[in-house]
């Protein structure tokens, strides 16, 4: 049996001027006479990582999932790394996939619900606060039910999303300091993992649809285009926060501070129609679009176009300033941790 | 042009959260590690890589030497890709496998016969060609019927010879191996060396730092003194 021939990584790096060159925000910090605390001037922005990713085409191909060499080198910009990272990433989707799952088997190993343990936090959340808060706001018990469930899941999925971006790159810190790997790859297992246990708890949803049916309509067959375009949006955001997270590490407190606040500003628990003369809160808040366009179809079988239109803004822009920051601050991801 | 290339390669570690004030501007020598200093805004600065070129060509097994500190995992890391240069150039052509660690990816209360098949898909190899080289690796680690057994039950020998198993498979054209290659018993240390030689002929270039020189002498053919992370000789 021919021995087998993986073919790693090849990279080439080529650094440019040294002493490098003064970013824009140090300029504004200057400015501004404030402290800046990116100040980090005696490092050059201008490496250049030259790799050209291509698959394995040789008689042992199939080896490796990254196969990238380089016949010369020249030097690519920051942005051109970003995006080769970010394709890189996509391209090993066995990879994260895999680690995404071994990291909820590992969660539930040597457990009595198995998976399901997952599950069980959600049900008992929604099945005790169900019968309190209907009466508190007067609320027909069945419809109660069918709204807290699903918003209370979408809400777990968007707030997990959220938290969990920060500590994406803290927590792979194993990883970045043995091998180079592409950094969207904790991002993309990151969410993927999350999508896993929101299908999970999904069930508790099912189960509360099968004892009160809502209103299932053909508006249905949007909902995983939604989520797919709350996952896109969490990976931006993610990508951000990541970044940020591993260079100031009181972020993910934080940003776990608000996320805890935004639960209760957010209509998850009580419906977004008892909200009356002060729609500007909710409309302001741009939690409550990733939650509508997700709950919207599900139970009230309506799309908010003006949600939908606000989370497609937000998808575009937000990719163009998660691709400032990342290709800024990728270089360095590895020396911050 | 060579595999490897280095020219006035430096990196600098930012201690973020440290304040200099208490150091001298001028950078200061201690025993062990790169030099310290300051920058503008009064963090520590550490000199892990303080301007080296070299040019390693194919065919060259590098043996790094030096004290705790000297630099030499840094370097390792630097040539992988983890630590993209600061100032100067670094140029690697060809696939790298970097064996820095080579527990990483190993779960301790999965069964051995799933670590390596995690280990593997760390490594980014296709579960396709797992299934192909899983059978040697069970083979070669002489582990038995403990392949099905979680990795918490092993012994941290049994443990190093799984990992050594799934690492000594991997072939690149750089290797960068990081001070583990001690490993197993006198019985499986005579396997292992067959296997290593076996790598070691596989591999283009290899670049293995190490504190024991009876291991370089066996594999290297040039050996890198590092110090402070300055290249003290080369031969």
């Amino acid at each position: 049996m021919p021995a087998p021939n993986p073919r790693v990584e090849a990279m080439v790096v080529v650094i440019g001027v040294k002493g490098g060159y003064k970013p824009l925000s140090s300029h504004i910090f200057n400015i501004l006479n404030i402290t800046n605390p990116w100040k980090e001037q005696w490092y050059s922005s201008q490496s250049g990582v030259s790799v050209k990713w291509q698959r394995d085409e040789l008689e042992e191909s199939g080896r490796r999932m990254l196969a990238p060499m380089t016949e010369s080198f020249p030097k690519k910009s920051s942005y051109e790394l970003a995006v080769t990272d970010f394709s890189d990433g996509l391209r090993v989707y066995p990879m994260w996939m895999f680690l995404a799952w071994q990291e909820i088997v590992a969660r539930y190993r040597r457990s009595v619900l198995g998976p399901f343990w997952i599950t069980l936090n959600m049900a008992i959340m929604i099945f005790t606060m169900g019968p309190i808060y209907s009466s508190l706001f007067g609320q027909d018990l069945k419809t109660y039910y069918v709204f807290l469930s699903t918003s209370v899941v979408i809400w777990g999925l968007i707030s997990a999303l959220v938290n969990e971006s920060c500590a994406a790159f803290i927590g792979a810190e194993g990883f970045v300091k043995q091998m180079k790997l592409p950094f969207s790859l904790f991002i993309f297992k990151m969410v993927w993992k999350n999508i896993i246990i929101f299908f999970h708890n999904f069930l508790v949803v099912l189960i509360i649809f099968f004892f009160f049916p809502p209103d299932i309509g053909i508006h249905v067959l949007l909902v995983p285009f939604t989520l797919l375009l709350v996952c896109l949006n969490a990976i931006w955001f993610g990508t951000i926060l990541a970044v940020v997270s591993a260079r100031f590490r009181d972020i993910p407190q934080i940003v776990n501070s608000f996320m805890g606040v935004a639960f209760f500003i957010t209509p998850v628990m009580w419906q977004p129609s008892l909200l009356v003369g002060r729609e500007w809160v909710m409309n302001a808040n741009p939690l409550f679009h990733f939650m509508e366009i997700v709950r919207g179809p599900l139970i009230y079988n309506t799309m908010n176009y003006n949600s939908l239109q606000i989370v497609c803004i937000s998808t575009l822009v937000g990719y163009a300033l998660m691709f400032y920051v990342f290709q800024r601050h990728r270089a360095r991801i590895a020396y911050w941790l | 042009m060579g595999l490897v290339k280095a020219e006035d390669l430096v990196i600098k570690f930012s201690v973020y959260g440290s304040r200099g004030r208490s150091l001298k501007n001028t950078s200061l020598r201690f025993a062990t590690g790169g030099r310290l200093g300051t920058d503008e805004s009064d963090n520590i600065v550490v000199t892990a890589i303080d301007n080296i070129s070299f040019e390693w060509r194919e065919g060259d097994r590098i043996g790094l030497v030096g004290h705790n500190g000297s630099g030499k995992t840094t370097l390792l890391r630097a040539i992988a890709g983890i630590y993209e240069p600061v100032c100067g150039s670094l140029n690697v052509r060809g696939s790298i496998a970097s064996m820095l660690s080579i527990t990483l990816g190993m779960d301790s209360e999965v069964s051995g016969y799933e670590n390596i098949i995690m280990r593997y898909t760390v490594l980014g190899i296709k579960r396709s060609a797992i299934t192909q080289m899983i059978d040697e690796v069970i083979d070669f680690s002489g582990l038995g019927d403990y392949i099905h057994m979680p990795l918490r039950t092993y012994s941290s020998g049994m443990s190093m010879r799984l990992a050594f198993a799934i690492s000594t498979s991997i072939r690149a054209d750089v290797l960068l191996m990081d001070e583990w290659l001690s490993v197993g018993d006198a019985e499986f240390s005579k396997k292992a060396e067959a296997r290593l030689r076996k790598l070691v002929d596989n591999a283009k270039i290899l670049v293995i730092a190490s504190h024991s020189s009876s291991l370089i002498e066996m594999v290297c053919n040039r050996v890198v003194h590092l110090e402070h992370g300055k290249i003290l000789s080369h031969t």
